[in-house]
């Protein structure tokens, strides 16, 4: 009998970025890094896992916007021909570097492995991605939810109910239409957790979300069992709060383990480093310099002068990375134990593409710690689903307003760079519950001018766009994308007023933002439908 | 008297401000939720009018930034005037403010006619108010809607007024306020001004503090849509305005928002039922935060408070890359744009070699042992990394009948000087 558990949540999320208006698209490549670095690594491993017979339970969640992208022909297509061109460009290297023994070591490394997920892609997973995740699941290797429709940031929906019911119920809907289960709970973007939206979470039927430390340590009250034991909602929600120090130990950029220097350094990429004649066909149509993937260096200290990146000397740091997280977290559960009632649950959530994508070796690091708690006999793995089957009775408490975001709350996404946004979207939302609420039977071509503005606003609605702002990172396509969406809306609004409506046009962007395909706007007049209800009751 | 008036109100728990639909109602008792600002509800059949004057205020000024406030506005003299609104506007506004929910209330145009001669002697208490808020404004008289009502059939949604001011809570220490005012709503609030009070007018953002019964005023520019207002206050209720401060100290409001509450940051109640002692809380939170070891509880305590405050409880270290930017630029989902880094003058140099030829295209090429594929026209090309010393290249080409072989070797050197100056300036 462990004396306490582990649960380990990773939370897969990118923005919808779909362009077919363009052969090639600069942030489609966003998706495409991610594939390679983090979500085939991880399915390779966990498979493996699973045929080693190691016990393993992971609780993963896949955004609404990833499970779309995951599953489109347009984008499936585009990846395979992205990998192939890596791969081309990854032989090619090993000619080039055959002069530099240690750099030929590195370019034959990559090219090994890239060719492998290829084959793996083109062949075993047959383009698949979901069903991957689909048999993990059916295996209990994984415990897989989801999150809301476009990764909303909720807490800043506080004054209309209605669009974060649908951002909620529409994130549900997409991950059982796509998967064909339900999902275990539901990842709010960003942690970010507002107790109006309590009531809402319990109606759509979510079972447990992820809130950060102080959602339960400032709650109404005294929690237990500190963030070791999940709370239940005034609803019946049931709520894990993350714990800070295991977190800290992956994810600090001083202390955390992706630092060590001899982990692969990020920001070397060839991209930015090669004769710029050389790399053409491997970079952005326009010739701007980008990221390849092939990354030659490691992290070596803070100096310019990176060193040769070795992976074999990488690979056993994780190893080590793994023990030591462990030896931490034994200790942490002995500590925890006399003070409860009960084994503690430490709950570590990532964003899962820091494992493999930011930390190349991330996903080794995983595989290693999954091995060795295996073999302890103090600490095992159990996802949140598991705790509450085991431990269905926890403390009745409400939570605090509260996000993972830097300072705790709104900030991140709500500040001089990006307030405008929040402005602009609420702008719309209001708009588009006042239709709902008001054209309750609406003509073929009326539900489908409304259907699309309901996709817009929710495109609009992205947290990612807010805080791509604030970072200052890529801003100019996160404008775009804002802007393009309240345009969109307001146009089909136009649409719907005048009566006039441009087919073709409507029709373009139906096609592009075809996220949501059973989208029904109605969503929207949810409360004041409820409303009705009750007053003529 | 207040309920007398309910049955004639619209139903919309929403639609705050007390009408009064005919001559002699009285409103009695504000709620907190009322202002004297000049709000209008549209009734089912009737626009109420009115005119709320001071009889008299004392403001006191105990802090330079929150002052404390109790006392009676006294509205002397309501007129009443009865006027046909349809049904389709009071549905609408009503409809408006529902859906604007806590964060934002609705002020439209006040129409007054002072004239008259009805004088209902409406004697309410607010709280929180002064002389300020009491406002007289002058008339408007036949003012439609700012902005045109449509009766909506199917597809058509009434255009409805954005006046109004929405407060989003950033953190418990911050609040986010922006607004929009009608135009037609601050001619007549600025109509109402004596002659007097026309000069030194200043748009001013006026916060109260429920709780409190205080509130402190930010002066603002005229143009400004937004603020983020510090309030310092975890676990309390306000209430955001916008309005006119005249030198006098009298302020019109434009723009009301509805409460809004600032969550608390502990201390928690004890849960009876989940009893834990002191100690091992303290312990638990210590663990937390990586704090363990560090003494007795009450240290951790205070830690812990030290923590929340310094913000170090909230910092990006141990945070997701949604927060982390400790994580350098990017982040972990979104690969960086570009990885320049900033640096001093520099030089750097690499040399390639390009080895490139042509045979048969049916021919087996291999370039240092290693096979290589031609193009359709027979050629290749091949690039390398050339660093220093002596390098050959065996190119070997074999037909495709294996009868004829090429050999070429050749041999590249590359040497490397590197020479740095650094020019010192004068007097260094």
């Amino acid at each position: 009998m462990p004396q306490g558990y582990l649960s380990i949540v990773l939370h897969a999320h990118l923005p919808f970025v779909r362009h077919p208006e363009h052969d090639q698209f600069l942030e489609e490549r966003w998706l495409f890094e991610a594939i390679t670095e983090t979500y085939i690594p991880l399915i390779m491993r966990l498979e493996r896992l699973h045929l080693d017979k190691v016990n393993c339970r992971i609780a993963l969640s896949l955004s609404p916007p990833l499970l779309t992208m995951l599953s489109d022909p347009l984008l499936k297509e585009r990846y395979e021909k992205y990998l192939v061109s890596s791969v081309k460009l990854a032989e090619k290297e090993v000619v080039r570097t055959q002069w530099t023994e240690d750099t030929a070591q590195v370019a034959q490394f990559y090219k090994n492995r890239l060719t492998e997920i290829l084959r793996l892609y083109q062949n075993e997973y047959q383009r698949d991605l979901l069903s991957r995740f689909r048999k993990l699941h059916d295996k209990g290797v994984l415990e897989l939810f989801t999150s809301c429709a476009t990764h909303g940031y909720l807490p800043l929906m506080q004054s209309h109910p209605d669009a974060a019911r649908a951002q909620i119920r529409l994130g549900i809907e997409t991950f059982k239409r796509l998967m064909g289960f339900d999902p275990a709970g539901l990842w709010l973007p960003e942690c970010g957790y507002h107790p109006k939206h309590d009531t809402i979470l319990a109606e759509e039927g979510v079972r447990y979300v992820i809130v950060d430390a102080h959602a339960v340590l400032f709650g109404n009250k005294r929690p237990r069992s500190g963030v070791y034991a999940p709370v239940t909602t005034p609803s019946g929600l049931s709520a894990f709060g993350r714990d800070l120090i295991s977190s800290r130990n992956v994810w600090s950029a001083t202390e955390g383990y992706p630092g060590n220097t001899q982990y692969r350094e990020f920001y070397r990429d060839i991209g930015f480093e090669l004769d710029l004649e050389y790399l053409k066909p491997y970079l952005n149509p326009d010739g701007s310099r980008i990221s390849t993937g092939l990354k030659y260096f490691k992290v070596t200290g803070q100096t310019d002068k990176k060193e040769t990146y070795q992976p074999k000397e990488a690979y056993e740091q994780a190893y080590s990375d793994a023990e030591d997280f462990l030896a931490n977290r034994v200790k942490q559960i002995k500590s925890l134990a006399p003070l409860l009632d009960r084994p503690p649950l430490v709950v570590t959530p990532f964003d899962a593409e820091l494992f493999g994508h930011w930390w190349f070796e991330g996903p080794d690091w995983l595989d290693m710690l999954v091995r060795a708690i295996h073999k302890s006999d103090e600490v095992a793995l159990m996802t949140p689903g598991d705790y509450l089957d085991e431990y269905p009775d926890n403390q009745p408490m409400q939570l605090s307003l509260s996000s993972w975001g830097v300072n705790g709350y709104h900030e991140v996404w709500l500040n001089g760079s990006n307030d405008w946004v929040h402005r602009e979207v609420q702008a719309i939302t209001q708009k588009m519950i006042d239709y709902a609420q008001q054209i309750k039977a609406p003509s073929g071509e009326q539900k489908r001018l409304l259907n699309q503005m309901a996709r817009e606003l929710l495109l609009a609605q992205s947290s990612d766009w807010a805080f791509i702002l604030k970072t200052q990172t890529h801003t100019a396509y996160a404008f775009r994308r804002i802007r393009d969406h309240i345009d969109r809306f307001n146009r089909l609004e136009e649409f719907l007023k005048t009566k006039e409506i441009d087919d073709v046009w409507v029709g373009d962007i139906e096609s592009k933002d075809n996220i949501f395909p059973f989208m029904d706007y109605q969503i929207y007049a949810y409360d004041s439908h409820c409303h009705t209800q009750s007053i003529s009751r | 008297m207040a309920k007398e008036q309910t049955p004639t109100l619209t139903k919309k728990a929403t639609v705050k401000k007390v009408a009064t639909p005919k001559k002699k109602a009285v409103a009695k008792k504000a709620t907190a939720k009322k202002t004297a600002a000049p709000k209008k509800t549209a009734t089912k059949e009737v626009r109420a009018k009115k005119v709320a004057t001071p009889k008299k205020s004392v403001v006191q000024k105990t802090l330079p930034k929150k002052t404390v406030t109790k006392k009676k506005a006294v509205a002397k003299k309501i007129v009443v005037k009865k006027r046909a609104a349809t049904r389709t506007l009071a549905k609408a506004f009503a409809k408006k403010m529902s859906g604007m929910a806590m964060t934002k209330s609705l002020v439209t145009a006040m129409v007054v006619e002072p004239e008259t001669d009805f004088d209902l002697d409406a004697e309410y208490s607010v709280p929180h108010l002064t002389k300020a808020e009491a406002i007289r404004p002058l008339g408007i008289k036949d003012q439609k809607p700012w902005k045109k009502t449509q009766s909506y059939q199917s597809a058509e949604v009434p255009e409805l007024s954005e006046q109004g001011i929405h407060v989003v809570v950033r953190d418990p220490w911050w609040l986010y306020a922006y607004w929009e005012i009608n135009p037609a709503v601050e001619r007549s609030v600025r109509n109402s001004l004596q002659p007097s009070e026309v000069s030194g007018l200043r748009r001013t953002l006026r916060i109260y503090q429920l709780s409190k019964s205080s509130y402190w005023d930010i002066p603002i520019s005229d143009f400004a849509e937004s603020w983020y207002i510090n309030t310092q206050s975890p676990g309390e209720t306000f209430r955001v305005e916008v309005g006119i401060l005249t030198l006098q100290g009298r302020f019109l409001t434009l723009v009301a928002s509805d409460e809004i509450s600032t969550p608390g940051v502990g201390p928690q109640q004890i849960d009876e039922d989940w009893p834990i002692t002191d100690e091992s809380y303290w312990e638990l939170v210590s663990i937390t935060l990586g704090n363990e070891g560090k003494s007795g509880p009450l240290q951790a305590q205070r830690l812990f408070e030290h923590q929340l405050t310094s913000g170090v409880l909230f910092s990006s270290e141990g945070s997701s890359p949604g927060g982390s930017l400790g994580l350098q630029s990017g982040g972990s989902r979104y690969p960086d744009e570009g990885s320049s880094k900033k640096r001093q003058f520099f030089l750097e140099l690499n040399t390639e070699l390009i080895v490139y030829g042509k045979t048969m295209p049916d021919a087996d090429v291999s370039i240092s042992g290693q096979k290589i594929q031609l193009q359709p026209d027979g050629s290749f090309s091949l690039r390398m990394h050339l660093p220093d010393g002596a390098h050959s290249i065996p190119v070997e080409a074999v037909s495709v009948d294996k009868i004829e072989k090429r050999c070429i070797t050749p041999t590249v050197t590359r040497q490397t000087r590197t020479y740095q100056s650094l020019k010192k300036e004068n007097g260094t």
